[in-house]
């Protein structure tokens, strides 16, 4: 087994890597680390891969299956309120495909890119591989970590060509509100730059919050990058199918860009995604209630451990606070996995100053949640012992 | 506003060169035997980053038969075609502004060294990178490699069924390849986008999490279907 010594030098992906490495060693773990949802993909989209893996399939266009395409634009009109048409839609291997292909379409060296702290690290080599450079802007706990536009505007330089929101956000669980979204869009358009919006987790949010993107807003389209995909809405991370939503010569100039990239989405997988574009998704609605009684079920066991943290307003993750257990969070999630057999990821995988947090999903049946926490509990009051002591 | 376009995208613009439309062929008997099996058991989520491995162990068994090279399924890494088995190699092996050399099949690294920040060139001996493939033929091939500098990496594309010569073969090479192939295009599967990547250990690791990076594993599915019906590679 990896030592703590072999782990602490990691950050980023490279150490949610190495833990969930680490975890395949500790018999009966119980991950609460990445966010790959435990559900089953719903029967109608499973039947319709059956059907289609029987019959003859061709290589799909670079961008999409056309019939793919129109679904996820009429879905995104429908459902979000960007009035867009198939041309305006390219389908990726996958939501992380997708972010590769924007920033390699939109950032030169020495470009600069805002990216709200903390973040999703994985975004990371998207970013560094172009030659541009993220710039961090803070978010706070007290406004669940929404973002200021103030924030963003003091750090808005001539260099500056994107902005990076993911909403809901992964890790911190916050959401851009569509007043925030309003001041945002003003100052892309004042300052000429892309606002580049992960919304991976927008069927997501929770009472009484509203999921919203920013393309919706009048004058938008020509500003805004959406990324999207499957994945985490009909639990199919296995199938790799994301989608880009942006100005048709951003999408062509990024399937010129696939090409090279991995080339055209298997077929098999963009008929099962056809199916839950088509599909009713009543489904999304089964998983949302789901989903949401575990975060009631985790937020209380992680209460009632004394670890503190704002209750997410969307997505699979709560980022708590573990100050209160004296103990820096790599070496507590070390400790918690060895002795409580339970995987959580700590915030350094998430940005560098956010060494006292925690990113813990919500993706376990709700029985393997209490066990976990259970665990998780004892072992914090073991600690805590041994630290007064 | 038009949306600015990075100088990469600019260039790389109508540049794709999309195939017309094929018509489709059904999978093997056997691949669709093992997609619906697959089904059955629930495999619709992430696989481990490098690919299942009874698939890799596979491919290893396959390449090590086909080349009598002791591979190891350790080496392998699964990946969506040989497109991203080149294009991660691309991205990780080389730094902006060096040079690639490709005697022959230029047109299938071309994109990927623009995307790099790389030169692409038949200049031989200023390469960090030589790309060579089978179809091209042992003698062009051992041709370049007598002429590259010491420290010039091999990327080799396993794409003629009938050779069994590998650049790792030849003295001064065996740690100093990386080798790609599709499982798609010889086995009626090209619509499951489906390949193989075998790497020397000082590069696995890093040609791994940029994989990991771009699009975190390939299809669970396709990877079953290969594991299948992968016989000869």
């Amino acid at each position: 087994m990896s030592t703590f010594a072999d782990i602490q030098k990691l950050d980023g992906a490279k150490l949610r890597y190495a833990l969930m490495d680490l975890a395949k060693e500790v018999p009966d773990a119980i991950a609460l680390g990445r966010g790959d949802p435990d559900l089953p993909t719903p029967a109608f989209i499973v039947e319709a891969a059956r059907k289609a893996a029987a019959g003859p399939l061709a290589v799909a266009p670079l961008a999409g299956l056309p019939a793919l395409r129109d679904a996820i634009a009429r879905n995104a009109a429908r459902d979000h309120g960007i009035a867009v048409g198939s041309d305006n839609v390219l389908v990726t291997t996958g939501g992380q495909e997708g972010l590769f292909l924007v920033m390699s379409a939109l950032l030169d060296p020495g470009d600069e890119i805002l990216v709200p702290d903390p973040r999703y690290s994985s975004y990371d080599q998207a970013i560094s591989h172009t030659g541009a450079t993220f710039v961090s802007v803070p978010t706070f706990a007290e406004e669940g970590f929404d973002i200021r536009p103030e924030e963003v505007e003091r750090r808005i330089t001539p260099k500056t060509r994107a902005l990076l929101l993911v909403t809901p956000s992964n890790p911190t669980g916050g959401i851009i509100r569509p007043e925030t979204a309003l001041a945002l869009a003003e100052l892309a358009k004042r300052h000429n730059f892309v606002i580049v919006s992960d919304e991976i987790y927008g069927k997501f949010v929770w009472e009484p919050y509203r999921h919203f993107s920013i393309a919706s807003l009048p004058g938008m389209l020509d500003h805004v990058i959406t990324l999207s995909g499957f994945s985490k809405a009909y639990a199919m991370t296995g199938w790799r199918v994301g989608y880009v939503i942006a100005p048709e010569r951003m999408i062509a100039a990024m399937t010129d860009i696939k090409a090279h990239t991995t080339g055209p989405v298997a077929t098999l997988s963009q008929v099962a995604a056809l199916a839950a574009a088509e599909g009713d998704d009543s489904c999304v609605r089964d998983f949302r209630a789901i989903y949401d009684e575990r975060r009631r079920i985790l937020g209380s066991g992680l209460s009632a451990m004394g670890l503190q943290f704002g209750e997410p307003r969307g997505g699979f993750f709560f980022w708590a606070d573990s100050s209160s257990t004296g103990m820096r969070a790599l070496e507590l999630c070390y400790l918690l996995l060895k002795e409580a057999r339970v995987l959580i990821f700590p915030g350094t995988a998430f940005g560098e100053s956010w060494s006292n947090h925690l990113r813990i999903t919500t993706l376990q049946p709700t029985e393997v949640l209490d066990q976990a926490a259970e665990r998780m509990k004892a072992a914090l009051a073991q600690i805590r012992e041994a630290g007064a002591a | 506003m038009t949306m600015h376009l990075s100088s990469r995208a600019q260039a790389l613009l109508g540049q794709s060169g999309e195939s017309p439309p094929e018509a489709g062929v059904p999978m093997d008997p056997a691949a669709i035997r093992a997609v619906l099996d697959a089904l059955n058991r629930g495999e619709t989520h992430y696989t481990d980053r490098p690919g299942i491995q009874p698939l890799r162990k596979k491919v290893a068994e396959g390449l090590s038969l086909k080349f009598a090279l002791p591979f190891q399924a350790s080496d392998i890494i699964i990946t969506c075609g040989a497109t991203e088995g080149r294009f991660v190699t691309l991205q990780q092996i080389i730094a902006a502004g060096d040079n690639v050399a490709a005697p022959d099949h230029a047109e299938r690294i071309a994109g990927g060294a623009v995307i790099r920040g790389a030169k692409v060139s038949t200049d031989l001996t200023a390469a960090k990178l030589l790309y060579v493939a089978s179809s091209s033929g042992q003698t062009a091939i051992e041709t370049s490699l007598s002429q590259v500098a010491a420290d010039c990496l091999v990327l080799f594309e396993v794409d003629d069924a009938e050779s069994d010569f590998h650049p790792s073969q030849v003295s001064g090479f065996s740690d100093r390849v990386i080798t790609v192939g599709d499982l798609g295009t010889m086995q009626d599967l090209a619509s499951a986008r489906i390949g193989y990547l075998a790497a020397p250990a000082q590069t696995a690791n890093g040609l791994r999490d940029f994989k990991q990076a771009l699009t975190i594993c390939s299809t669970n599915l396709s990877q079953w279907a290969a594991l299948a019906v992968v016989e000869d590679l």
